[in-house]
C-alpha cells in the first residue's frame, strides 16, 4: 500500500521560471533552524496575552488563565497526538491526576503539607510517570486501539478520585492549592500560567525543530523507513511520553488552583474531547495551529454563553468544518509558502564530485554475506537457501521474476524479517535479526520499492531525517536548544543541502516533499541514505518509473558511490542498467539462487534468458 | 495510422487542466479509435498522467473538449467515466492491500451484474496464472511486480471500451513487461482502445500503432508507431522542440 499521494505534479508552467531562481536562492542562504515567520506569530499571541488583565475584567482574565492553563496540556499532547499520531483520547486523565497531586499534597491529607511549588514538581513527576505508564501500550496497539486503551484510564483515575475518599475527598472533593504572593490574585495566577505556558511552548517548539521532532514525525509518517535511519520508536515515545505526561499533570495542579475547588465532575469526558479536537483543527506537526486551536475552543463558549451546554456539539461543528475546508488544519490555512508554483523543467543533474564527504568507508572487513538463507511465509518458502556476497565498492545486482523473492532478501538484510535458518554477517559478525533500527549504525542504509517519504516535510528536512543518528545532542539538550544541539542541526543541515546537491536535487530543498515527482522522490531517498554514511547501500528498484536519461544519470551515480568504497545492493528490472554497472549478479528465482556471476555470465545463461529477460 | 470512417472512441480537442490554478496541460489535442494502441510518452512531469487523471474524471477540465463514444464526457467525474467504459490502471501498483486478491477483483466489478461477476474474475486472473493462485492471499502478501499485475488485472475485470495504462511496466520483470503489453495487443485485436503511458518507449513502440509524445503540457509530436525516423524526432520532443507540420 502506497503511504503517500504521489500526483502528477503541477508545475509545468514555464511562465513560472523567474520565481523558481528566487525560490532556489533563499535555499542556499538559509542556513538552519526555525524561520523568524515561524517564531514571530508565536511572539505575538504571547505578547498580545500579557495585556489581558490590563485591558479588562477578572472575568476575562479566568478565561485568558483557562486557556494558559489548557496549552500548558496540549502543548505536550501535540507531541503525541500531532507530530507522534499517537491518538491519545484520554488525556483528562493527567490533567485529573496532577490536580488532585497538587490538593492533596498541599492540604496535607497523606503527609505533612507540602509548599505549593514542591507539589507542583511531585505532581509533574507523578505525570511524567504515569504518562509512560498510559503511553506504554502505544508500543504495541495502533490508532483507536491505543485510543480506547487512554480512554479506560481515564475512566479508572476518575473512578479512584471518587472511592478513594480519606485523601480525595470523593464526591465531595477538596480546596485546590492556593499560590503563594505574588501569584495569589487572578492577575498573579494568570502571569504564573502564562510563564509557563510560554516555557512550554518554547521547549515544544525547540524539540518540534531537532533531530527528534522529525523522527516523530517519520515514525507517524513513515515508520518503516524511520527504523531504516536507525530511529528507536520505544524510546523516542518514551521519552515524548515523559514530558507529556509531566506538562499534563502540572496542568493539572494549575487546573486545580484556578478551580480552587475540585471534584471529580470538573474532569468531565468534554475536556478530552477539546484537547484532542484542538489538536486536530490546529493541524499536525504545527505548534501555532494546535495553540490557536486551544485559544479558539475554550473562548468559543463564552461568545456562544447560550449554547455552553452545546460545547460538545459545537467541538463537532467546528471539527467538521475544518475537516471540510481545509484538511490540514489551522496550519495548512497559514502555510503560504507552500502555495507557491514550482519551476518547470527541473532535469535532476547529480554532482557525483559532491560525493566525496559524504562517503567515508573506513575498515575494509568481508562486507555482508548471507549463508544458506531460509525463510517462509505459511507453506510458501519466499527464500529458499539464498547465499550472497557484497563486498565494498562493488556494485551486486539481485534480478529475477516477480516474486521471486528480492525484496524478502532486502528486507532479510535490513532486519525486517527474522530468517528461519541461514545467517546474515557483516564483516563475519552476526546482524541481529528482526532489529532494524540497528542497521543504520551498522553502516547499512537502504531505499524502498515504493519511495517512503514524509509528504508534509520539506525536502530538506526529510534527508536530515537520515542523518539522526549521527546526532549527539540529547532530548533535553534538543529542548532547551543547548549549543550541542544548534551544532547538530547546522551539521545536519549541512550535510542534507550537500547529499541533495550530490544526488541532484539541490534547488528543490525547501519544497514541500509530496509537491516532488515520482522520479525526484527516488534520487530524494538516494540521498537520505547517503545521510547515515552507509558502508552499503541496498536499492529498492532505484530505477522504476523513471525516464531513460534519468536512468543513465541514476546508474553514473550508484557507480561512483560504489567507486568510492560503498558496497551497493542492486534489485532492479531494467536488466540494460543492471548489465551496464554491475560487477556481480544473483538471479533468484522461486526463493533459489538461480544464477551467479559476471554480467557476461549471466547475460549467456539459458535459463536466465527463458525464465527472465525473454 | 489506422483509417477508418467511424469517429474516433476517444476524442479529445483543445483540453487544458491542472491543479488549482497552476495548468499543467494546454490545449491537448488526441483521438483513440477502438482496436487501436496509442503509446503516450514523454520526459517525466510532461503532463502524462495529469491527462489521464483528465480523461477518467479525476481532474475537472478547464477548457477543451473530451468526447468519449459520442458522448460529452467534460462534466462527468469518476464514477461516470467508469461506467461509460474506461478503466484506469493508476500508477504504482495500488491496489487494497488488506484484502484478497479475489476481493480486489470483486470490488473492480462492483457494479457489473452478479451473475457475471466470476466469469468477468476468472477471465482477468486467465492472464496472470501467478495471480490466480494466490486468489485467496491478501494484496500485502504480493510482492511488488504481483501487486501491479493485479492492477492490471482490475483493469480488465470491467471488460472496458478505453483502457489507460499508466506505467504497467513499473517493476515488473522483462518477461512480464512482454507478457503485460502482449496482453494490450490481444484486447486491441478484440476492439479495445489502449492508451499507454509508458517509460520502456522501445517496448511500448513495438506495440502501439501511434505514438503521442508529450512534452510541458503540450503534444510535441504525433507519428504512426513505425514511422522511420522516429527515435531521432522524439528525441527532439522531448526537449521541448515542437513539430510543425508533421503527420
Amino acid at each position: 500500500m502506497q503511504d503517500f499521494p504521489m500526483h502528477d505534479s503541477p508545475m509545468q508552467d514555464s511562465r513560472m521560471q523567474g520565481s523558481r531562481i528566487a525560490l532556489a536562492a533563499v535555499g542556499e542562504k538559509r542556513r538552519f533552524g526555525p524561520r523568524w515567520s515561524d517564531i514571530a506569530p508565536l511572539v505575538a499571541i504571547f505578547a498580545l496575552a500579557l495585556l489581558v488583565p490590563l485591558a479588562s475584567n477578572d472575568y476575562w482574565v479566568l478565561i485568558a488563565t483557562r486557556a494558559a492553563i489548557y496549552w500548558v496540556l496540549v502543548a505536550g499532547l501535540n507531541l503525541m497526538i500531532g507530530f507522534a499520531g499517537q491518538l491519545a483520547i484520554g488525556y483528562v486523565a493527567l490533567l485529573t491526576l496532577g490536580a488532585y497531586t497538587t490538593s492533596v499534597l498541599v492540604a496535607g491529607n497523606v503527609m505533612p503539607p507540602l509548599h505549593p511549588f514542591a507539589a507542583l514538581g511531585v505532581a509533574a513527576l507523578a505525570g511524567s510517570l504515569f504518562g509512560v505508564l498510559v503511553g506504554l501500550p502505544a508500543l504495541r496497539l495502533r490508532t483507536f486501539y491505543f485510543a480506547m486503551s487512554t480512554l479506560g484510564f481515564a475512566t479508572i483515575v476518575t473512578q479512584i478520585a471518587l472511592a478513594w475518599q480519606s485523601v480525595t475527598g470523593g464526591g465531595i472533593g477538596l480546596p485546590g492549592p492556593e499560590l503563594p504572593a505574588p501569584f495569589d490574585s487572578h492577575a498573579g495566577l494568570f502571569y504564573f500560567c502564562l510563564g509557563i505556558a510560554a516555557l512550554v511552548t518554547l521547549l515544544t517548539f525547540n524539540l518540534a525543530h531537532s533531530r527528534f521532532g522529525r523522527a516523530l514525525i517519520a515514525l507517524r509518517d513513515a515508520e518503516v523507513a524511520a527504523e531504516a535511519m536507525g530511529i528507536s520508536k520505544p524510546r523516542l515515545l518514551v521519552s515524548v511520553f515523559l514530558l507529556a505526561g509531566a506538562v499534563a499533570a502540572l496542568a493539572g495542579g494549575l487546573f486545580a488552583s484556578l478551580q480552587t475547588y475540585i471534584t471529580p465532575d470538573a474532569f468531565t469526558f468534554d475536556l478530552s474531547v477539546l484537547f484532542f479536537i484542538a489538536v486536530l483543527i490546529g493541524g499536525r506537526g504545527s505548534i501555532l495551529g494546535p495553540l490557536l486551536g486551544t485559544v479558539i475552543l475554550t473562548l468559543l463558549p463564552e461568545f456562544a454563553a447560550p449554547l455552553a451546554a452545546w460545547s460538545t456539539f459545537l467541538y463537532a461543528v467546528l471539527l467538521l468544518g475544518i475537516v471540510l475546508v481545509a484538511p490540514g488544519g489551522i496550519a495548512d490555512l497559514l502555510d503560504r509558502v507552500n502555495r507557491r508554483p514550482l519551476p518547470a523543467n527541473r532535469a535532476i543533474l547529480p554532482q557525483p564530485a559532491l560525493l566525496d564527504p559524504l562517503i567515508a568507508v573506513t575498515s575494509h572487513g568481508a562486507g555482508i554475506a548471507l549463508r544458506r538463507i531460509m525463510l517462509s511465509f505459511g507453506g510458501v518458502r519466499a527464500v529458499d537457501g539464498v547465499d550472497l556476497a557484497i563486498p565494498r565498492g562493488q556494485i551486486h545486482g539481485l534480478i529475477g521474476p516477480n516474486g521471486s523473492g528480492k525484496t524478502t532478501t532486502l528486507n532479510l538484510i535490513s532486519g525486517y524479517y527474522r530468517p528461519q535458518s541461514g545467517e546474515v554477517t557483516l564483516d563475519d559478525r552476526p546482524l541481529e535479526p528482526g532489529r532494524p533500527e540497528t542497521r543504520a549504525l551498522s553502516g547499512i542504509a537502504r531505499t524502498f520499492q515504493t519511495p517512503r517519504i514524509i509528504g508534509e516535510a520539506s525536502v530538506l528536512q526529510n534527508v536530515m531525517i537520515g542523518g539522526s543518528i549521527r546526532g549527539r545532542a540529547s532530548f533535553p539538550e534538543a529542548m532547551l536548544s543547548a549549543p550541542r544541539h544548534r551544532a547538530d542541526e547546522t551539521m545536519l543541515a549541512d550535510s542534507a543541502g550537500l547529499a541533495l546537491r550530490a544526488v541532484g536535487l539541490g534547488g528543490l530543498a525547501d519544497i514541500r516533499a509530496d509537491r516532488l515527482q515520482h522520479s525526484e522522490l527516488r534520487f530524494l531517498e538516494i540521498a537520505r541514505a547517503l545521510m547515515t554514511r552507509p558502508c552499503f547501500i541496498l536499492l529498492d528498484e532505484p530505477a522504476a518509473g523513471l525516464a531513460p536519461d534519468e536512468i543513465q544519470r541514476l546508474g553514473v551515480l550508484i557507480q561512483e558511490i560504489a567507486r568510492r568504497g560503498t558496497g551497493v545492493l542492486l534489485v532492479e528490472h531494467h536488466a540494460d542498467l543492471i548489465f551496464a554497472i554491475c560487477d556481480q549478479v544473483t538471479v533468484l528465482n522461486l526463493g533459489r539462487v538461480l544464477a551467479a556471476g559476471t554480467p557476461d555470465d549471466i547475460r549467456r545463461h539459458q535459463e536466465v534468458v527463458s525464465a527472465y529477460l525473454g | 495510422m489506422p483509417i477508418s470512417a467511424d469517429p474516433p472512441l476517444l476524442d479529445i480537442s483543445g483540453l487544458s487542466a491542472g491543479y488549482g490554478k497552476l495548468m499543467v496541460l494546454h490545449g491537448i489535442d488526441l483521438t483513440v479509435c477502438a482496436g487501436e494502441i496509442v503509446a503516450l510518452v514523454g520526459p517525466n512531469g510532461a503532463g502524462k498522467t495529469t491527462l489521464l487523471r483528465t480523461i477518467s474524471g479525476l481532474l475537472p477540465l478547464s477548457a477543451g473538449r473530451v468526447r468519449f463514444a459520442g458522448r460529452d464526457l467534460r462534466q462527468a467525474g469518476a464514477r461516470e467515466t467508469a461506467r461509460a467504459g474506461i478503466a484506469h490502471v493508476i500508477e504504482g501498483h495500488r491496489i487494497f492491500t488488506q484484502q484478497s486478491v479475489a476481493d480486489n477483483l470483486l470490488l473492480a466489478a462492483y457494479d457489473l451484474p452478479r451473475g457475471e461477476r466470476s466469469a468477468r474474475i476468472e477471465e482477468a486472473l486467465s492472464y496472470f496464472p501467478e495471480l490466480a493462485v494466490k486468489r485467496r492471499d491478501r494484496g500485502a502478501s504480493l510482492s511488488g511486480g504481483q501487486q501491479q499485475m493485479l492492477a492490471v488485472a482490475q483493469g480488465l475485470v470491467r471488460r472496458p471500451r478505453l483502457l489507460m495504462l499508466d506505467e504497467p511496466s513499473a517493476g515488473l520483470s522483462p518477461v512480464l513487461v512482454d507478457r503485460v503489453l502482449g496482453v494490450a495487443t490481444r484486447l486491441r485485436n478484440q476492439g479495445t482502445a489502449i492508451l499507454l503511458v509508458e517509460q520502456l518507449i522501445d517496448k511500448a513502440l513495438a506495440v502501439a500503432d501511434r505514438v503521442t509524445a508529450l512534452a510541458q503540457g503540450r503534444v510535441a509530436l504525433e507519428a504512426a508507431a513505425d514511422t522511420a525516423d522516429l527515435a531521432r524526432r522524439l528525441e527532439r520532443a522531448y526537449f521541448g522542440e515542437r513539430e510543425m507540420g508533421t503527420l
